[in-house]
């Protein structure tokens, strides 16, 4: 996995879609090009940060197609729109749907590279804070099932010997259960694993 | 004699052209003399008329003159003298009355020629409106790619201020790219300039065939916008015929544009308009195809009506420009229904230049 990021060019028009490749080139980006979204699609995803320049209008499926296309399957890659036609509801529609920006052609350098280092700023931002969601997935699933029902109620503030009564087990048997599941979870106090299980919470929506 | 003649001391070639035959005969006496007057009378007989009054013209003030002149032509025969007077009066008044009725006539073809050729130029013009949003995407392109290219041609040259092969032969692909998406932006304009142009009908040998694979050009982008196929299906001979390749460009583009807003709420696989051109026999056949609703079945006549619409911001126009304008060049146009969906146009236009269709292939 590299860290450089990688910018993906989708525009069905030769000149346009060579001139963003070089422009992208001076700027010291790493671009793709692709001439229509099924073109795009059919490329496998290389993981690493990046983002989408992507117009609006395409023969086949639309940009808004694609990036329609993309949250389906989960790809969070962030979205540019270009369009020729500035037109209101296209942008709304591609704005709802979390685009980072909607570029009128002719773009400017400035606004383009602009966006462009907006979306990588947020693909990276998210990429970490999946990483660190996947981990915490992780770190949740390796606890064993007493482990998280000592988390849940533990969570839900309730004192080892009210656990030890709830769950029919010895007071001990919960204190040591209750250290084993920090340590695993790496939190250092129950104001810290009320902050996890809050980070949890938003992750499962 | 010759006193009492005053015509023929003026005019002595026509010495008894109004007197009576008996008078005449005994003033003079003579058998030629008769003949002649005779033949001459004959001869002028259809102008009698005119002379008559001539003559009456002249004598009136002579005979008022001298008490003892004999009777004036005019106090001869009043009754002849007016009836002539009346009738010259009369064929003058009917000349004059037709001669300003055809300049009235003329005035009117020319006013309604004018307001047809306005009417034809307003429908091109309501065409380029409804196709701006397309000219324009069709113009920035060009321009999106060129900022991109210079901008890109700065921060090379930015980054980089000494002489490198590798650079400058990036940097000339650059502007030999500019230089092409410059050329591809006017040609859009030209294009549109050459729809727009107010100019007069001026028949000659057009290709058909040349002309629609143009209006696919103009159109390709409207088509992409409304996200619907238009192709173009040019026959591998030219098609020629006589007539205005403005017009029949115009009659093409105001199908293909009727065929596409048929098809606004159709499904997306279903939005295809096939423009056909077909030379068959001595006609030249151009065909305009969708697979939208269809017309109905009492109106396939009435939608070439002027002021008939089934769109909702229809003017009902188009389609009677576009029969205006086939007639123009001798063709027909008819609409039908296609079996499966949608409806077919067909224009058929009189093939002109047949048989050395190469020679006369327009450019």
């Amino acid at each position: 996995m590299s860290d450089a990021p990688l910018i993906h060019v989708v525009d069905d028009d030769g000149s346009q879609r060579s001139a963003l490749l070089r422009l992208l080139g001076a700027a010291g980006f790493e671009a793709r090009g692709y001439d229509s979204s099924g073109e795009f699609l059919l490329d496998p995803l290389p993981d690493r940060p990046g983002c989408l320049l992507l117009d609006l209008r395409l023969p086949g499926p639309s940009g808004l197609d694609l990036q329609a296309a993309l949250l389906r399957r989960g790809v969070r890659l962030p979205v540019i729109f270009l369009t020729g036609f500035g037109d209101v509801t296209s942008s709304v529609k591609a704005m709802k749907a979390g685009a980072v920006d909607f570029l009128e052609k002719p773009v400017q350098r400035e606004a383009l590279l602009d966006a462009v280092g907006r979306a990588l700023t947020r693909d990276v931002g998210e990429r970490a804070a999946r990483e660190a969601a996947a981990g915490l997935r992780d770190r949740v699933a390796s606890l064993s099932p007493r482990e998280q029902a000592v988390f849940d109620a533990v969570v839900a503030g309730k004192l080892n010997k009210q656990i030890a009564d709830c769950l029919g087990i010895a007071e001990r048997t919960v204190k040591l259960q209750r250290a084993q599941m920090m340590r695993k979870l790496g939190a250092r106090s129950a104001a810290e694993l009320g902050a996890l299980a809050e980070r949890l919470k938003v992750l499962d929506g | 004699m010759t006193t009492s003649w005053g015509c023929c001391r003026r005019r002595p070639g026509r010495p008894s052209l109004s007197c009576g035959a008996g008078e005449a005969a005994a003033a003079s006496g003579q058998g030629a003399g008769i003949a002649a007057a005779d033949l001459l009378r004959r001869a002028l007989r259809p102008a009698r008329w005119l002379v008559l009054l001539l003559l009456a013209l002249t004598l009136a003030p002579t005979a008022a003159a001298g008490p003892f002149r004999a009777p004036g032509f005019l106090a001869a025969h009043p009754g002849e003298v007016i009836a002539a007077a009346l009738v010259i009066v009369l064929q003058g008044a009917l000349i004059a009355w037709l001669l300003a009725e055809r300049r009235r006539r003329r005035l009117a073809e020319l006013a309604e020629q004018r307001q047809r050729f306005a009417l034809i130029h307003a429908s091109r013009v309501a065409v380029a409106g409804q196709l701006t949003g397309a000219i324009a995407h069709e113009i920035n392109q060009p321009l999106g790619a060129i900022l991109c290219n210079a901008d890109a041609a700065e921060l090379i040259l930015e980054a980089d201020t000494g002489s490198n092969p590798a650079r400058d032969e990036q940097l000339r692909a650059i502007i030999a790219d500019i230089r092409r998406d410059d050329l591809r932006a006017s040609e859009v304009i030209r294009r549109l300039r050459v729809l727009l142009e107010r100019q007069r009908a001026e028949p000659s040998l057009v290709d058909v065939a040349d002309a629609a694979v143009e209006v696919g050009a103009v159109l390709r982008t409207e088509a992409l916008r409304r996200r619907q196929t238009l192709a173009i299906r040019p026959p591998a001979v030219p098609a020629i015929v006589m007539g205005d390749r403005i017009q029949l460009q115009q009659i093409m583009i105001i199908l293909a544009i009727n065929a596409m807003d048929a098809m606004a709420d159709a499904p997306e696989e279903r939005r295809r308009v096939v423009v056909g051109i077909e030379p068959r026999g001595e006609e030249v056949l151009i065909t305009v195809a969708d697979r939208g609703n269809g017309i109905a079945a009492g109106q396939l006549e009435k939608v070439f009506e002027a002021f008939f619409t089934t769109k909702p911001t229809g003017m009902g126009l188009g389609l009677s420009i576009a029969r205006t304008l086939a007639e123009a060049h001798q063709g027909r146009i008819l609409a039908e229904n296609r079996p499966g969906g949608g409806a077919l146009f067909t224009v058929a236009l009189p093939a002109g230049g047949a048989a050395n269709g190469d020679a006369t292939r327009s450019a």
